[in-house]
């Protein structure tokens, strides 16, 4: 087309006078200029086919123990979406279908930032749906930053994501600080145990974690007697335990994002015949259980969901099962579930696909999710909160909030 | 002083587990002059067949160790034969980097694959035996069967390595490779023996690792890299060295992170690199 239009300027060109040919020059020129900028334009403007969003995940590599199969919770999210019409969007005044496009990014930071920079560049991508743990999820929020992409954090909130101003990124979680403190009041009200023990591996998701509940636990009479934290390739626990042991703790907690260091540790305890009153285990999934067998019953821990009866609720269920798992194997689960309806929300909520008004919209948003409120504080964390749970005849069952829990708290050496 | 003792037996122990799957490793190296990055590989595949064969029959896993040593050792005969045999006609310093290059692909080969055939998660045996206890004290039987193993095979491949026509055969290849094959040795077929020896100590290290701790496909490098550092430690191709360095990095890690568990394997590894400027061949290296 473009070959085409040269030759007419230069016909022109050749036919008229000086004055009239310059006139025409000048004519044919802004012809194709105004070809060449309105017609991508145009293109532009028409509407999309789907509504796509990007994100990592750690497929592989250290965090993919509790990562597990996330990438089919996220396909078969997206399957359901897709069977009732997809996300209605009132600029284009239709529902569209929405896909993911997901990449490994074996739990390294590096990587991450190199996909979500690779994604920035598909104007395509609507938006970004951040990796897994504070520490790949700080890489990843530059990204967002840097190309002003709207991203909904998922398994992130660790103090330094908030640090900085940054738009164009949104918790979904509650303060890291703040994980553990639903269990502080089981140990209130139940008594008994007086003495804790915590070991953590060194992420900034687990320090911040651990950090919040030793505090809790002070401010609340109880007593830290053993606190350390070890390096995320830590094989050799024996030392550790033997040092715990001797502080003779009542309740020993492990904060580890690693599956290997929790199911280390623990069956180097059970080698040292060590019997607390309580274990408290901040990830427990599947592969944990399934690693310790009997040896796991009653080990408490947390999980992202409460029991409810809400859409949502049967929604999430579904998924879980279409994805081939059930909430209590991967305990994470739903905080996808959570992340997954904010992004729903904030695009049906917008009416738009334009990048800064969902941004707003993420920001000020105050919707309902599994009949919890969910919003964003002013500094960008979330509403989420964890949820004591426990393994009781080998599943992770619920224990908290008491109205709603499906079974009550043992002690596992009462 | 109980604590001392206790930090004492869980170091010693520790090194056992460690000196077994650095065994293979330095046996690998003392004749084929190869630098195995996949020998962790076939711990970690050691280890994930137990694991397989343990949740569909629920045999001991111990049982099940023995019954895929053959395996393991076809395994590394035949990884021999493909991968390493046509570098054996190079050049000694090409051979070493090509061999470092060839074993550094197949290590990433075999996680990708058994990441897509098995999945990527942590996986662990329930399986234990009770431990013995001397009032505070306790001795874990499962590290001590470790520890019984690799004094058992040290002894029994000293018995092979001087008794035995191969054992003698693989000496003579260490010692001079031209002198072995003038007076008839099959270099080839030593070597590729000597792998599958390896591969198969290694599929027993990978038996205990999934018994006393977990395996992931991604976890095979990291331990190859520490295995190394014990066989350097000890002096490249000794085993007795492997079985030392193995006891100093398991008694440094374990006394060391009694106080601060973050410094227990960084202070392992500065002893490593103090006795290096000691000893720049190891303990027992010649």
């Amino acid at each position: 087309m473009e070959s085409g239009i040269i030759s007419v300027i230069l016909v022109n060109y050749k036919k008229g006078g000086t004055t009239m040919r310059k006139k025409k020059l000048i004519l044919c020129l802004a012809f194709l200029m105004t070809v060449v900028i309105i017609v991508p334009e145009l293109t532009w403007a028409e509407d999309p086919k789907e509504i796509k969003i990007g994100a990592t995940l750690a497929l592989s590599g250290r965090f993919k123990g509790i990562v597990g199969t996330f990438d089919k919770l996220g396909d078969e999210w997206t399957g359901l979406v897709n069977e009732r019409g997809g996300i209605y969007v009132k600029e284009y005044g239709k529902k569209l279908p929405i896909k993911f496009e997901v990449y490994d990014d074996a739990s390294k930071p590096e990587n991450a930032r190199k996909f979500y920079e690779k994604m920035a560049t598909d104007p395509s991508i609507a938006f970004f749906m951040g990796p897994f743990s504070s520490f790949i999820s700080n890489a990843a929020i530059t990204v967002a930053g840097k190309h002003k992409i709207p991203m909904q954090m998922v398994c992130a909130n660790d103090a330094v994501l908030f640090e900085k101003p940054n738009h164009w990124r949104v918790g979904t979680l509650i303060r890291a600080e703040g994980e553990w403190q639903h269990l502080v009041p089981i140990y209130k009200q139940k008594g008994g145990v007086k003495t804790f023990a915590t070991l953590t591996m060194d992420t900034l998701h687990n320090k911040g974690a651990i950090k919040g509940f030793e505090a809790d636990l002070k401010k609340n009479g109880f007593e830290v007697v053993y606190s350390a934290i070890a390096p995320p390739p830590t094989k050799n626990f024996a030392p550790m335990i033997t040092k715990i042991k001797k502080a003779n703790p009542d309740v020993v907690c492990i904060e580890a994002l690693s599956m290997g260091f929790t199911i280390g540790f623990l069956k180097q305890m059970r080698e040292a015949g060590f019997k607390p009153k309580e274990i408290i285990i901040g990830h427990v999934t599947k592969h944990v259980i399934d690693a310790l067998g009997p040896y796991a019953e009653n080990i408490t821990g947390l999980a992202y969901y409460v029991e409810g009866d809400t859409q949502d609720h049967k929604d999430f269920l579904e998924v879980t099962r279409r994805a081939g798992f059930t909430w209590g194997e991967f305990m994470e689960s739903g905080i996808r579930w959570w992340a997954y309806t904010r992004i729903k929300q904030s695009i049906e909520l917008a009416g738009t696909l334009d990048r800064k008004k969902i941004m707003d919209t993420l920001w000020s948003m105050k919707t309902k999710v599994m009949g919890m409120d969910s919003y964003v504080t002013p500094e960008g964390y979330g509403a989420l909160e964890s949820y004591p749970c426990q393994v009781q005849g080998g599943k992770f069952v619920s224990i908290w909030p008491m109205e709603k829990a499906l079974k009550l708290h043992k002690y596992r050496n009462p | 002083m109980e604590v001392a003792v206790q930090l004492i037996i869980a170091g010693i122990l520790q090194g056992g587990v460690y000196a077994l799957a650095a065994f293979g490793l330095s046996l690998i190296f003392g004749v084929s002059n190869v630098l195995n990055l996949a020998h962790g590989e076939f711990l970690m595949l050691g280890g994930l067949f137990t694991f397989l064969l343990f949740s569909a029959t629920g045999l001991n896993p111990f049982l099940i160790g023995l019954m895929i040593v053959p395996f393991a050792f076809f395994l590394g005969y035949f990884f021999d034969r493909l991968l390493m045999r046509p570098l054996a006609a190079k050049k000694e310093h090409i051979r070493l980097m090509s061999s470092i290059l060839v074993t550094l692909g197949a290590a990433l080969f075999i996680e990708d694959v058994t990441s897509f055939l098995a999945g990527a998660e942590e996986k662990g045996v329930d399986y234990t035996l009770p431990s013995f206890f001397w009032g505070d004290i306790y001795v874990s039987y499962l590290r001590l069967v470790a520890m019984i193993m690799i004094a058992a095979l040290t002894v029994g491949i000293h018995y092979y390595l001087k008794k035995t026509f191969t054992g003698r055969a693989l000496r003579a290849t260490t010692q001079n490779i031209r002198g072995a094959m003038l007076v008839g040795v099959d270099t080839h077929r030593i070597r590729s023996v000597t792998f599958g020896i390896g591969s198969g100590l290694a599929s027993i290290a990978g038996v205990f690792y999934v018994v006393l701790l977990s395996i992931a496909p991604d976890m095979g490098l990291g331990v190859t890299i520490k295995y190394l550092c014990i066989i350097v430690l000890g002096g490249l191709g000794s085993l007795i060295g492997s079985l030392v360095g193995g006891l100093i990095l398991g008694l440094t890690e374990s006394v060391v992170s009694y106080y601060t568990p973050h410094w227990g394997q960084t202070a392992a590894f500065l002893i490593l690199v103090l006795i290096l400027l000691i000893r720049p061949k190891g303990l027992f290296g010649k």
